[in-house]
């Protein structure tokens, strides 16, 4: 076939970065894992010559983070009395626990206030009172209510996840295109189904949006509840005991791990995503 | 026989909203559609065409009047009426057969299997079998408005109400649309309320062209089309015919101004 010349402005485009809205453009897979680990090996062999050339002083570099991995996995710390494994599972099970209730309630009431006005009005000041209070307040509350133990915790992880889930449901219920419920009136659906079968897939990229924002917020709300002692164990706690150890490598350490877990956490949100919005 | 859809008297006042004083839409409009006919409705722009739809299909209430339908009293949406909108309203959500399965699965009394069966049926019948597991992003607009139409007939409504259907549809694709309507109708025999203000579309289609007054609409006058189908454009009658009903509307809606 014959092969027309290239315009001006054809010639010399990188492939990919020219129209960021064009999906099917997108970056090559190898190109785009190449771009993903390049950002942080560099931000990695910048810190480990910055702790070489002594700029940071006592910051454990790279290499001795690595070894308080190591150390901090194989053999449980005399002071904090369990090994890695231990404390990483307590906190993400409660987050995963604090998560499903968020979502079951966070989800449910955005529903209800976003489609019935009158739950909309019964709820919004408070909720919208309630929500500006940093999760990390209520720890003396939680711990007075739960005792110490993963109850408090989980409520702590509640309180972080589910404003977000809330706020986004009724954000997308209320941007529930109307056409679409009256096409499905005419189709002969009540108002039960309207709000299962219209309402609610309509709403779902928000929804999902809410999801994601309030896994990340509960994560973080969660290790600062463990740094105050609310659950006994957990990721969080490890922070803190370095901390009046003076053992800095275990405290960076486990914020390496707490940031891997959130980056994976988002991960799976985004698998859910793609896996459920596949239509768009 | 008594008509399929009897329009007395219809009356229309929107309340007023922001300071605004109230909207006077529909001055009492009275219509009867037979069983089996195809009826349009022109008027001029912003006369209350689209005000005068929803009532029929339910989703606004008159503020006097009625709405018979087989002699019942229109009480709101339902399967009986079906709607087919401007704007496609098709689900984005589910797929082209997703959607053509809708209004059976909310009725509930037929298996996944029977649905898919018949819906497979209708879509056949507007000429988009093989695209059932497309999404609604992925055709173009005049497959969309089929998969409209193809939705709305599945449950057998009893009266077919179109709502400026092919009005943003480009005009190639509106023509075809246009015969593959009226081949539709030939076929099915349902009976066809269609609002337009475009009046070519309107002879085209229609047995009868109600020609409704500017705002508060009533109807002025009814054209009967007495030809053939498939119709001629070019054809002297057509062409009579639109010229009387475009003249009037000049008139009407320069009465407006």
């Amino acid at each position: 076939m014959e092969r027309l010349p290239l315009s001006a402005n054809e010639r010399g485009r990188p492939r990919g970065l020219d129209y960021p809205w064009k999906r099917d453009q997108a970056l090559s897979a190898s190109w785009s894992l190449a771009l993903r680990l390049i950002t942080p090996l560099t931000f990695i062999a910048i810190w480990q010559l910055l702790c070489s050339s002594g700029a940071l002083g006592a910051t454990p570099s790279p290499w001795q983070v690595l070894g308080a991995l190591w150390s901090l996995a194989t053999k449980p710390d005399p002071y904090l009395h369990a090994t890695l494994w231990s404390h990483l599972g307590a906190s993400l099970f409660r987050v995963i626990g604090g998560f499903f209730i968020a979502l079951l309630v966070g989800v449910g009431l955005g529903l209800l206030m976003g489609w019935y006005p009158l739950v909309y009005h019964s709820l919004h000041p408070l909720v919208e009172m309630i929500r500006p209070v940093p999760p990390f307040a209520w720890v003396v509350l939680a711990i007075l209510w739960f005792k110490i133990g993963n109850a408090p915790a989980i409520f702590i992880v509640f309180l972080g996840a589910v404003f977000p889930m809330i706020i986004n449901t009724v954000s997308g219920v209320e941007a529930v295109d109307r056409v679409l419920c009256e096409a499905a009136a005419t189709l002969g659906a009540n108002s039960r189904q309207i709000l299962w079968k219209v309402v609610i897939p309509s709403a779902l990229p928000q929804i999902i949006t809410g999801l994601r924002v309030g896994l990340g917020v509960a994560w973080m709300s969660l290790i600062a509840a463990e740094m105050v002692g609310v659950g006994g164990r957990g990721l969080g706690l490890i922070i803190d005991i370095s901390k009046s150890t003076w053992k800095l490598d275990y405290s960076v350490a486990a914020m390496v791990v707490i940031g891997l877990i959130g980056f994976f956490l988002d991960f799976l949100m985004r698998r859910a995503e793609r896996a459920l919005l596949r239509w768009r | 026989m008594p008509p399929l859809l009897m329009l007395k008297e219809l009356k229309k006042v929107f309340a007023a909203t922001r300071g605004l004083p109230p909207v006077e839409v529909l001055a009492g409009v009275s219509l009867d559609l037979e069983k089996g006919s195809f009826t349009c409705v022109v008027g001029p722009s912003g006369c209350g065409k689209t005000t005068l739809l929803r009532i029929v299909a339910g989703l606004e209430t008159a503020s006097s009047g009625r709405v018979l339908l087989e002699g019942v009293e229109i009480e709101g949406p339902g399967a009986r009426v079906g709607l087919v909108f401007q704007e496609f309203a098709l689900f984005p959500w589910r797929t082209i057969l997703g959607n053509v399965t809708f209004g059976l699965e909310v009725r509930g009394d037929l298996t996944a299997g029977e649905r898919k069966a018949r819906a497979e049926y209708y879509l056949e019948l507007v000429g988009l079998r093989g695209f059932e597991k497309r999404y609604p992003r992925e055709i173009s607009g005049g497959m969309k408005q089929r998969v409209a139409i193809a939705r709305t007939l599945v449950v057998q409504p009893h009266l077919l109400l179109m709502d400026e259907p092919f009005g943003s549809l480009d005009a190639q694709t509106r023509n075809a649309m246009q015969e593959f309507l009226v081949d539709l109708w030939l076929r099915t025999g349902i009976t066809v309320l269609f609002v337009t203000h475009n009046v070519d579309e309107a002879v085209f289609l229609g047995e009868r062209v109600v020609a409704l007054t500017s705002r508060p609409c009533s109807v002025r006058h009814i054209y009967p089309v007495p030809l053939e189908y498939p119709r001629d454009r070019t054809a002297t009658q057509f062409v009579e015919i639109r010229r009387e009903i475009l003249s009037y509307l000049a008139k009407e809606s320069g009465a407006d101004e």
